[in-house]
């Protein structure tokens, strides 16, 4: 097969067909279908397992995955383990470009043109929110109508769902109180048209704004040709039917609100109702005309605000989930709405709306409350708040089932294009699955969090680090990443030649090696890799992208094979010379460490010598100035004293504060300082007694004896350095472990010989049968067994039978510890699979496992690896099942952190 | 006269009807006289013919309409272009400038600005009945300024701040009285989205506002009944307000409503042709000049064009660059805003990104023309208000240069209306050209005369105020 012309010939024939496809492109409009977890259509339970296609910016049809039919030709988006809700439905905001707009009442102002359609909305696409309304202000008592708009799309028409939705009547304390208007008069002042004073609005009370509010609705009744322009707007709205939105918060306000609608029959919402009792409120919540109730959690996610204390008589207002459960008791649930407590908390709606499941309620009904229910109340129903086909592709791809603490949004679509994608963080990885295996058991529904490519915390609920991605596997089993003891992965091709012992392979593995890429994909993390020609050093490193190495060199790889006589003979020389190597330098070095100290020793007593010196001459020197000065007997008397007394150190003669200074450590007690002073070459003791003897003559001390110099230790020689045989001190100082192959039971024996009994290393030793023999022997001596790629061996048996032996059984049986070698490359794929094998034919899972993971970590002394467990390294495989067994596969491995397989990956 | 002294008639003029003494000496005398007393007839009228004509020689003549003429020459007389081409004969009584060398171009066209006016800007938000024609200052620093950078037609139009502004008017650069330099009167009417006070909203509901009166009156006028004036009538009570006497004007009501209970003559007056204005906006016959300051306003200014039916020419700001693509399937070109190359920071990335307005408009297919004033209240000191120096902006981004070229004279001609008396030198235009020294679109390129009407307006060899500028001599 030629593929360099198969290649150009397909190249030829994508392109031809892309160029079909790019000519009748407009009639061609390809679907998209997304398979996730759950979905949530924002209407009743959520669907497990469902599908999704959408076309065009719609929806075509959704369900479970099994009932819904992709089209041909549509792109396939396996989300994995997500759920899908509707975008929310942001009921009430206050989005509009601010300016001081003074008048009370301007019912013809429009929210739609403060909308800026060309602004960057994407913290509150990132909270999942596609459709917001917008309010024209806050803080007037007939502001303006609203407008619902989508916060991303193609054109402003399109993203327009309802220009002109409702109209904003604040009867809350937020309208008491308008500034006078000053309005300039048009043209010059004169006595004829003077200047006209501010006009005050009203507004000071509520009940002023209810009567001005019912005063200028019976107004409309005579209104054709006003020029008013609020008139001829408000009577625009009443034409249309519009809805009132009607921010009332005290009692009195709700009533006076309720009263308004009913007397001149409006549609009508309720907003922020905080003083509702809805037991007693007079109010037919059921009346077709109150289109929505929406109510405001009143938190700010995260602050600590002091609430007013109200007062001992003053009735409290219900709590805002308890006016919902009662609400929903009396049968309207479709007309519940749940806003932001202020533009700010929009983004964190779906945290927001977890407070009204304290009364009860059910997850469906609180997600209902962000997305059907402000749709319907909003005449937008049809196009947005319901996952259903025919309705805009507005949906949200959430990490986690809603509410559920730790879930964060994934992505955004509006019209079925991505608006806002979450940037994967590289730095922090959770897993959750149902099991977990760590060395303290098996936990279920467990997740392990991964952060800098470390484990950081194991168990049922572990903290979540910020941007992390979030993995879930429910019904799988995580296990530490695989290691295998003897593969040939790394450098493109198993590496046969001789290389030294100190060699550094880690520097020159191959990056985004295809193979390592492959054997990865059966759950190996870890690989050891060694030269065939022994002795060998054996790297191990991690099957990462970009191999890292975890240590090198882990240890020697030697052979016993052929003629086991000769070839022990030649271990042993080596082992020899590296013995004595490693003799020379440990003698060299405890001789260096005798010369470090006699150095200490010189140095302080030539320390102790100079200031001797020192002190001998200051002597001389006061002596003579006392012979000097018709000396008297008392010096004489004391300098006797002075050696064998050390309470003299009290006295103030400098000299003698001198000599008893070097004598640094030891405090100057009696019964030291002779042993010391005989130590230390000084003063001549016995011939000072003997002084006063000479009363007449100044006493001139005797010369005290020039003290004997110190003599200066010689430093040892150094041997010559060995790089290779460097690393036999490793092995021998039992740093690394040597791993002898061997092939048959007599170079087990000679292999115990020569390592164990003589040279005392660790040793692993690698084979098949001969091992699975000589297990006893093994275990006897404390050597470990490195098993493979053959864990079956035909064995003569008596019958004639040649029966396989399951080779780690029997060593497991020893309670040996193994581990396993694949000595391949992409075959390395395949080792779970073969020891597999070995589990299904008696090997004990429990085993096998620990020969792939804990064991071979603990063998070739790798700390950071092997387990899951909080510090080690983060690999680890998620598996369908039961590990070795054949009939899981594997899900998904992360090696250092990062999630380097993921079975259905969509390539991107 | 000596009575004794025979009479000397030699040199005494004799009217031509009496006979003359046939002489041998007198007579070519006379003759002389004849011919004297003829040419002080004739003459002034030579002289006058001498100085209406004009010559331009040896220039390379871009006529926009039609490829450039190399060594070409133009002929003017009364103000209007009698001929152009590579062969032309130039008339004798010609006053000629030599242009070899150097290029000659259509006068460029200011397609919208405010300068040139006593204010730009009412203080009154809606004033359809006022024209620019009152506000003119033809002295003003900004006609010499044009003349000086070859512009020789501007589009005079109120200024930003407002809903609805006066009426625009199109005139020559050059003049004494307004009324001469006029080529259009009421060419326009401003209508600008920028808030001038309080909220978009507000302004967008004011704006609807007085369109719908003027749909109200269309209809009325159709219909045959008598468009009633509004402020006459007495207003229905305004409940929402307290008490005040009747007919006082509603809040944030008409500018055209008076503030006193009897409206004067001067506001009937005012009144009656803000109402004709806006007649004529609805009906499409009058453009206008729609001021967009940022992206939403285009998005919302279309909407309001394609509710009323206006016939507009979108005058956009600088960040309007976000909307280009609404506006790529207008036919008409839009005025781009004075910073055609700026930086700004992407909200989203948070980087700095060079915004070129020539190209991003010509990648989504929006043609467009240039104008000198500063509109958004957010420009940079360093844009230019040379229109070809512009148009070499856009050059450099992609456009290609006839197109450049022809968005100085041609298309805002075209723009404005006035493509048949301006835009380009085709005989029977108005004679306004520009002789540059070079290339139009080099920067060494300095403006050697403007011509507007036939008569040089300005020479650059006789500037003292450049002259000053460019070599400051101890005076």
């Amino acid at each position: 097969m030629n593929a360099i012309s198969f290649a150009s010939a397909g190249r030829w024939l994508v392109g031809s067909w892309l160029l079909c496809l790019s000519v009748c492109m407009p009639c061609y409009s390809q679907s998209d279908v997304y398979y996730v977890d759950q979905l949530w259509t924002g209407n009743g339970a959520p669907i497990q397992n469902a599908a999704i296609v959408v076309e065009n910016g719609k929806i075509q049809k959704v369900g479970k995955r099994e009932q819904v039919a992709a089209p041909v030709d549509s792109r396939v988006h396996e989300l994995g383990s997500t759920v899908i809700i509707p975008g929310l439905v942001a009921v009430e905001s206050f989005l509009v470009e601010t300016g001081d707009e003074e008048k009370n009442i301007t019912p013809e102002n429009r929210a739609i043109d403060g909308f800026n359609f060309f602004a960057e909305y994407q913290s509150l696409l990132a909270g999942g929110i596609t459709t917001v309304q917008v309010s024209p202000a806050k803080s007037r008592l007939m502001p303006g109508q609203g407008a619902v708009v989508k916060l991303a799309g193609d054109s402003t028409a399109g993203r327009t769902l309802s220009a002109l939705e409702s109209l904003t009547v604040h009867l809350n304390k937020s309208s008491l109180n308008p500034s006078t208007i000053y309005e300039p008069p048009v043209g010059a002042v004169s006595v004829d048209r003077p200047l006209e004073p501010t006009r005050p609005q009203i507004g000071a009370s509520l009940v002023e704004s209810v009567a001005g509010l019912r005063l200028l609705m019976q107004s409309l009744e005579g209104v054709r040709s006003s020029s008013d322009i609020r008139l001829l707007a408000l009577s625009e709205i009443i034409q249309s039917k519009r809805t009132f939105r009607m921010t009332a918060e005290s009692t009195a306000e709700i009533q006076a609100a309720a009263k308004f609608a009913t007397q001149f029959d409006l549609s009508w919402m309720l907003i922020n109702p905080t003083y509702l009792n809805v037991k007693n409120a007079d109010i037919d919540f059921k009346d077709a005309r109150l289109r929505g109730i929406v109510l405001n959690p009143g938190i700010r996610p995260g602050e600590i605000v002091n609430p007013p204390l109200l007062g001992e008589d003053v009735i409290k207002p219900q709590a805002v989930w308890d006016q919902a459960k009662h609400l929903v008791e009396a049968g309207v649930l479709e007309k519940l709405a749940i806003r932001a407590t202020s533009d700010q908390e929009i983004p964190e709606l779906l945290f927001l709306a977890k407070v009204f499941l304290r009364s009860g309620l059910g997850h469906e009904q609180v997600l209902q409350m962000l997305t059907q229910n402000p749709a319907q109340m909003m005449g937008v129903a049809n196009r947005v708040g319901v996952l259903k086909p025919g309705s805009d592709a507005d949906f949200v791809v959430l990490s986690g089932k809603p509410f559920e603490d730790g879930t964060s949004v994934i992505a955004t679509y509006v019209n079925g294009k991505v608006a806002y994608e979450q940037t994967a963080s590289t730095k922090a990885l959770v897993l959750s699955a149902g099991k977990v295996f760590t060395p303290s058991g098996i936990l279920s529904n467990a997740s392990i969090s991964m952060v800098h490519g470390r484990i950081q915390g194991v168990g049922s609920n572990v903290s979540m680090p910020p941007g992390a991605i979030r993995k879930n596997y429910p019904n799988a089993t995580i296990v530490p990443g695989f290691i295998d003891a003897g593969s040939e992965l790394g450098l493109g091709s198993p590496l046969a030649e001789s290389i030294a012992l100190d060699t550094k392979l880690g520097g020159i593995l191959a990056h985004d090696d295809e193979a390592i890429r492959f054997a990865r994909q059966g759950g190996l993390t870890t690989a050891l890799l060694s030269s065939s020609r022994t002795p060998s050093p054996i790297l191990a490193f991690k099957l990462g992208d970009k191999p890292r190495t975890v240590k090198e060199p882990v240890g020697i790889r030697f052979e016993l094979t052929g003629n086991v006589a000769t070839a022990e003979v030649g271990l042993k020389r080596t082992l020899q010379t590296a013995k004595q190597y490693d003799d020379m330098w440990k003698k060299y070095e405890a001789s260096f460490s005798e010369y470090q100290s006699k150095l200490k020793e010189y140095e302080v007593a030539k320390k102790k010598y100079d200031a001797d010196l020192k002190a001998a001459e200051s002597k001389k020197a006061e002596e003579a100035k006392k012979a000097a000065s018709a000396g008297t007997s008392a010096p004489p008397a004391d300098k006797p004293s002075e050696p064998s007394k050390p309470s003299d150190s009290t006295t103030t003669d400098p000299a003698k504060s001198a000599a008893e200074k070097p004598a640094t450590d030891k405090p100057a007690t009696t019964p030291i300082k002779p042993s010391e002073q005989s130590a230390a070459p000084e003063l001549k003791e016995p011939e000072k007694p003997k002084e006063p003897e000479k009363p007449k003559e100044p006493e001139k001390p005797k010369e005290p004896e020039k003290p004997k110099e110190p003599e200066k230790p010689k430093e040892p020689e150094k041997p010559k350095p060995n790089a290779s045989l460097d690393v036999f001190r490793e092995l021998l100082a039992g740093r690394i472990v040597a791993v002898v192959s061997v092939d048959d039971e007599r170079a087990v024996e000679a292999a115990v010989r020569v390592f164990r009994e003589e040279f005392k290393v660790p040793t692993i030793l690698a084979g098949d049968l001969p091992i699975a023999k000589q297990a006893a022997v093994l275990s006897k001596n404390g050597i470990q067994a490195l098993l493979g790629p053959n864990l079956f061996a035909n064995e003569k048996s008596p019958s004639a039978n040649s029966s396989k032996v399951n080779l780690p059984v029997e060593v497991a049986v020893e309670a040996v510890p193994f581990a396993f070698q694949s000595k391949a490359t992409t075959g390395s794929q395949q080792l779970p699979d073969a020891i597999a094998y070995s589990v299904y034919k008696g090997l004990g899972r429990h085993d096998a496992l620990s020969g792939l993971t804990t064991f071979p970590a603990s063998m070739f002394k790798l700390d950071s690896i092997g387990s899951i467990a909080v510090g080690k390294d983060a690999d680890a495989v998620v598996l369908s099942g039961d590990p070795l067994d054949l009939a899981t596969e594997v899900l998904a491995v992360v090696i250092d952190g990062v999630l380097v397989y993921e079975k259905n990956w969509v390539s991107q | 006269m000596d009575h004794g002294r025979r009479e000397d008639h030699r040199n005494e003029y004799r009217p031509i009807e009496r006979p003359l003494a046939a002489t041998e000496n007198e007579q070519p005398m006379k003759i002389l006289r004849y011919i004297f007393c003829l040419q002080c007839i004739v003459a002034p009228c030579a002289l006058v013919s001498a100085a209406d004509t004009l010559a331009i020689k040896g220039a390379k003549i871009v006529t926009l309409a039609g490829d450039p003429i190399e060594n070409g020459v133009i002929v003017i007389r009364d103000g209007k272009i009698e001929a152009v081409g590579a062969n032309v004969s130039i008339p004798i009584e010609a006053h000629v400038i030599d242009a070899t060398g150097k290029v000659v171009m259509p006068g460029f066209i200011d397609a919208h600005t405010s300068d040139g006016l006593n204010e730009a800007n009412e203080r009154n938000e809606v004033v359809p009945f006022l024209s620019v024609v009152d506000s003119i200052n033809p002295v003003l620093d900004y006609f010499e300024e044009s003349r000086r950078n070859g512009v020789t037609t501007a589009a005079i139009v109120p200024g930003n701040s407002t809903i609805i502004g006066g009426q625009a008017a199109i005139l020559k650069t050059a003049g004494q009285y307004v009324d001469d330099m006029i080529v259009k009167r009421n060419a326009g009417i401003k209508i600008s989205l920028r808030p001038a006070s309080g909220t978009r909203m507000s302004q967008m509901a004011r704006l609807r506002r007085e369109l719908d009166k003027a749909k109200i009156a269309l209809e009325k006028k159709k219909s045959g009944e008598e468009a009633k004036p509004e402020a006459a009538t007495p207003e229905a009570p305004k409940p929402a307000d307290t008490p005040k006497p009747e007919g006082t004007p509603p809040e944030g009501g008409d500018a055209s409503a008076p503030a006193s209970a009897t409206p004067s003559a001067t506001d009937a007056e005012n009144v009656a042709k803000g109402t004709e204005a806006m007649l004529a906006v609805i009906e499409g016959k009058l453009p206008v000049f729609l001021y967009c300051d940022t992206a939403m306003d285009v998005s919302a200014g279309k909407q309001l064009v394609e509710e009323y039916k206006l016939n507009a020419i979108f005058v956009l700001g600088r960040d309007c660059y976000k909307a280009a693509k609404l506006l790529s399937d207008r036919k008409q070109p839009v005025i781009l805003d004075k910073n055609l190359v700026f930086w700004e920071t992407n909200p989203r990335t948070r980087k700095d990104e060079k915004i070129i307005l020539p190209k991003i408009y010509r990648e989504a297919n929006v043609p467009f023309v240039f104008q000198t004033s500063e509109g958004s209240l957010r420009s940079t000191t360093t844009s230019s208000s040379y229109l070809w120096y512009q148009a070499a902006i856009a050059v450099k981004h992609g456009t290609p240069e006839i197109d450049a070229l022809k968005s100085l004279s041609l298309v805002p001609a075209q723009l404005l209306g006035i493509q048949d008396v301006v835009g380009s030198i085709e005989v029977g235009k108005d004679a306004d050209l520009v002789v540059l020294t070079g290339d139009p679109l080099r920067l060494s390129t300095w403006v050697d005369k403007t011509i507007i009407h036939g008569k040089v307006v300005y020479d650059k060899s006789s500037d003292q105020k450049l002259k000053r500028l460019l070599s400051p001599k101890a005076e």
